[in-house]
């Protein structure tokens, strides 16, 4: 086959000790790599999570090639449609005409009119300054029946703003309209995972007799609009705050922000938080202790069962992968490297408490250019056999095929979350999966219907 | 815009084919050069997931430059420059391309001097396809192959004498001769998006062999070893094999430089001897042949021009009955082979961009979702991607002819060989 291009010497600068990261970009911007590992969810994943929705791209057709394969691939081109952009409508008008036409000869076309529409638009509406308000109004008065959604695929803004994806969640929850709040129903909301009820978030707001949705459960889109009677509205992920805490503005009700931490400290003052908010009389210092105890021994177990493995972090599996690496440094446990390309400000604090405890950490880039050198049989470490990487990503790099397949981290949340955290990587220690047909494979929670070259 | 004009740009039930920034990636993925995507996002991860097989096991320097609304608005083509540079002066590619996007293409971005400094800056030969995400794949691979041709050969454009087409002298007077006496062959057009299953550059490489040819290069896969020598001696050959639309340009290229004509066609089945004698005869005589369109007669009711509506259905009812759909070179090829086989009349209905010279006068090319239904609605037999399916009429005989470029890992395990 091909021979190796890249050579050990010309690996420069992809890897960083954190005593030497700046914060919140460790790395120079440079040009993009992108690993085969793609089980994190985009926004056709996003937009169908909405029931009965359907979604209609407008776009060049290179650009609307991956959107269009991820659905095939989830098995619902059903709910999915498409207008291509080309060189002619641009000298037509600024889009509006193919825009306007385009959609309605799409929605003319299905076979049962969607209730509503994630209309994507790109770029080259925003570049050619289309009208989006008037191609909006026509297309609501031209199909009264259905409600469209104004959501982007605008890449070219995602580096200087919100992500299309952040975009994307504000407009889907922006559909929701008020209705008369009920102080026994809570939402988690934000996320693409599920939280289990046997963990603190779920657990405790049920024992206090609150009705918990979440998305995942839903499957009408009457249920969708249901979501705007909750009294509280929780979201428990970065890419998700700015469009709960809006609607929770809209709807009159209160919201926390409850991403999944991973130190006791910001555990006990999260799950207290929800106590206030919700009303309800917070657990008693026993049962946190008992909670702590658990996660103690927990940890000791996992650093034993792990013996001489280290493991490897990614931000793609975890929003907190500098708080994940502290929690288990401080338990003995080896931390070989955390893959991310900037930090969140919400890690901030472990960032520096890394800085200073553990200066030589390394911090390795998943996009570099560097990084085409690793993966098909190269890995970023040594000790291949012995690391066990917590996401798709580090597994890639580190060709570990003892690795956890999560994303988003996988509804981990609270002691419980430490707890099934410390489970999950005693399993990927103890047993070997083909990481290679495992994290090609696109949105882990859909169908993939295809096979992997 | 008249109706007509946006109804041949809407999809509900089929995906679109590759597109033609990842077309560029796939030409050139094994040539040892860079390919940068000038794109915001998206692009990259599109192509390694679903335009690419090659991506999980064999390395190829290919890379998104990350464009951003203030470098576009700004023109800041610095970064750009920058980042190409610092990459190249690590990795040190034997060539560099640059492919451009929709922004880009709408504000203009001047890639020439773009490719002229980086070429400054690092010493690297640098050039750019033309893309801008609205086209095929055939559209980005030909125009890549066209430009890593125009790149490597440039100077022996100047050793043709100023000639051109078949009073083009040999550049090097034909360096070194035919010693073994048989015809030599380059293969071009060839990538994982139309030739998927790993086998078919060996079995073409066979086939040839085992008729007496003798292969100079394949544009561009499947070599054990890089590639790039061995098309750098492509003008020793005495014909061009253009096996997809990807590679035509590049062959009437060389044809009209060099003097090298070319055969177009996938010897498959019966089909192969019909292409093989026509690459013999074209290396007889110089002239370029495109076989499936001789015989046995052209394809029945291949015979209006334009299509629309009702139109189409009733000019496509007249037809033989049975068609293959696809890439254009190979439903002309597979159609033919059906043709030679059985005798019966075949129509190929060419569903990708790059059908010019290639298809039979007044064949119809069917744009969007309503056409490729009107058209293949008409068939009693169609032979093509089961993404098709659902646009063939009720009682319809499908036969499957899984087409990565078109419904990319969906059928992947079913893709069968082509030769």
């Amino acid at each position: 086959m091909l021979k190796r291009i890249t050579d050990s010497e010309d690996r420069l600068f992809w890897r960083i000790r954190i005593k030497d990261a700046a914060f919140p970009a460790p790395f120079p911007r440079s040009l993009e790599y992108n690993a085969p590992a793609h089980g994190t969810w985009n926004i056709v994943h996003i937009g169908m999570a909405v029931p009965q929705s359907h979604s209609i791209y407008v776009c060049a057709d290179n650009c609307l090639r991956g959107v269009v394969m991820t659905a095939a691939e989830m098995g619902c081109l059903d709910r999915f449609s498409s207008v291509t952009i080309t060189e002619r409508d641009l000298q037509t008008d600024n889009l509006e005409t193919i825009t306007i036409e385009g959609v309605s000869d799409v929605i003319a076309q299905l076979p049962q009119k969607p209730p509503v529409v994630f209309l994507f638009l790109v770029c080259l509406h925003i570049f050619a300054g289309c009208d989006e308000d008037y191609v909006f109004r026509t297309l609501t008065r031209r199909w009264p029946g259905i409600r469209f959604v104004k959501a982007y695929m605008d890449c070219v803004r995602q580096k200087e703003g919100p992500t299309p994806d952040m975009k994307l969640r504000m407009a889907e929850y922006g559909i929701i309209d008020p209705l008369p709040l009920n102080r026994k129903r809570v939402n988690i909301l934000g996320s693409d995972v599920r939280f289990l009820p046997d963990g603190e978030l779920v657990g405790l707001l049920t024992k206090h007799g609150f009705c918990v949705k979440q998305l995942p459960d839903l499957d009408t889109y009457q249920s969708f609009l249901a979501l705007g009677d909750a009294a509280v509205n929780i979201c428990p992920y970065p890419n998700g705050d700015a469009a709960i805490r809006a609607l929770s503005e809209r709807m009159g009700a209160r919201y926390l922000y409850l991403s999944a931490a991973v130190s006791y400290e910001q555990i006990r003052s999260q799950i207290h938080a929800l106590a206030k908010t919700c009303g309800f009389e917070p657990p008693s210092e026993k049962w946190f202790a008992e909670k702590e105890r658990r996660c103690e021994e927990a940890l000791a177990q996992l650093g034993n069962t792990l013996g001489s493995f280290c493991v490897a972090i990614d931000y793609t599996a975890h929003s907190r992968p500098l708080g994940i690496a502290r929690l288990l440094l401080l338990h003995g446990i080896r931390v070989r490297c955390v893959f991310l390309d900037q930090i969140l400000e919400e890690e901030k604090e472990a960032y520096e408490w890394l800085r200073v405890h553990f200066p030589d950490l390394e911090l390795i880039s998943t996009i570099l250019p560097a990084m085409a050198g690793y993966g098909r049989g190269e890995s970023v470490t040594a000790d291949t056999d012995r690391i066990v990487a917590f996401g798709q990503k580090a597994a890639w790099y580190c060709q570990s095929p003892h690795f956890v397949n999560l994303i988003e981290g996988g509804g981990l949340w609270g002691y419980q979350g430490i707890l099934q955290l410390c489970s999950l990587l005693e399993e990927a220690s103890a047993r070997e999966l083909d990481y290679r047909q495992q994290i090609p494979r696109k949105g882990i929670g859909w169908p993939s219907l295809c096979a992997i070259p | 815009m008249t109706r007509e004009t946006w109804k041949t740009q809407t999809w509900w039930s089929i995906p679109v084919y590759t597109g033609d920034v990842s077309g560029v990636c796939s030409a050139l993925y094994e040539l040892g050069g860079m390919v940068v995507m000038h794109d915001p996002s998206g692009c990259n991860s599109t192509y390694n997931t679903h335009d690419e097989i090659r991506w999980s096991h064999s390395e190829s320097l290919i890379f998104l430059s990350g464009l951003t609304q203030m470098d576009a608005i700004t023109g800041n083509d610095r970064r750009l420059i920058d980042d190409i540079v610092s990459a190249a002066n690590q990795f040190h590619p034997q060539f560099i391309a640059i492919a451009g996007s929709p922004v880009p293409w709408l504000i203009g971005t001047d890639f020439a001097a773009v490719c002229a400094r980086v070429t400054l800056e690092t010493g690297i030969p640098a050039f750019h396809v033309e893309t801008n995400a609205m086209h095929d794949y055939t559209r980005g691979a030909g125009q890549a192959f066209l430009k890593l041709a125009k790149m490597l050969f440039e100077i022996c454009t100047m050793a043709s004498g100023g000639k051109s087409g078949r009073n083009a002298e040999k550049p090097f007077g034909g360096i070194p001769g035919n010693l073994s006496g048989k015809v030599r062959v380059n293969v071009l057009g060839m990538t994982p998006l139309d030739f998927t299953n790993p086998g078919e550059t060996g079995n073409l490489k066979k086939a040839l062999g085992d008729r007496g040819f003798e292969v100079v290069s394949v544009w561009a896969m499947g070599d054990p070893e890089n590639p790039l020598p061995g098309i750098r001696k492509s003008l020793q050959s005495d014909v061009n094999l253009v096996v997809s639309s990807c590679g035509i340009d590049t062959a009437r290229w060389m044809e009209e430089t060099f003097g090298i004509p070319y055969v177009v066609g996938i010897p498959c089945g019966a089909f192969a001897d019909v292409l093989f004698a026509s690459l013999s005869e074209s290396a007889r005589d110089g002239k370029s042949r495109i076989p499936y369109l001789d015989d046995p007669g052209p394809a029945p009711g291949q015979r209006d021009k334009s299509i629309s509506g009702k139109e189409a259905a009733m000019a496509q009812s007249a037809f033989a009955g049975r068609c293959v759909a696809g890439e254009t070179v190979m439903a002309g090829s597979l159609a033919a082979n059906l043709r030679y086989q059985d005798g019966k009349a075949c129509d190929m209905v060419p569903l990708t961009e790059t059908v010019r010279g290639l298809i039979p006068a007044g064949a119809i090319c069917p744009k969007g979702e309503r056409q490729i239904r009107q058209v293949l609605g008409a068939y009693e037999e169609v032979i093509g991607d089961p993404m098709l399916r659902q646009a063939v009429r009720c009682g319809c005989r499908f036969e499957e002819l899984p087409h990565f470029a078109l419904s990319g890992r969906v059928f992947l395990d079913r893709i069968r060989p082509l030769i």
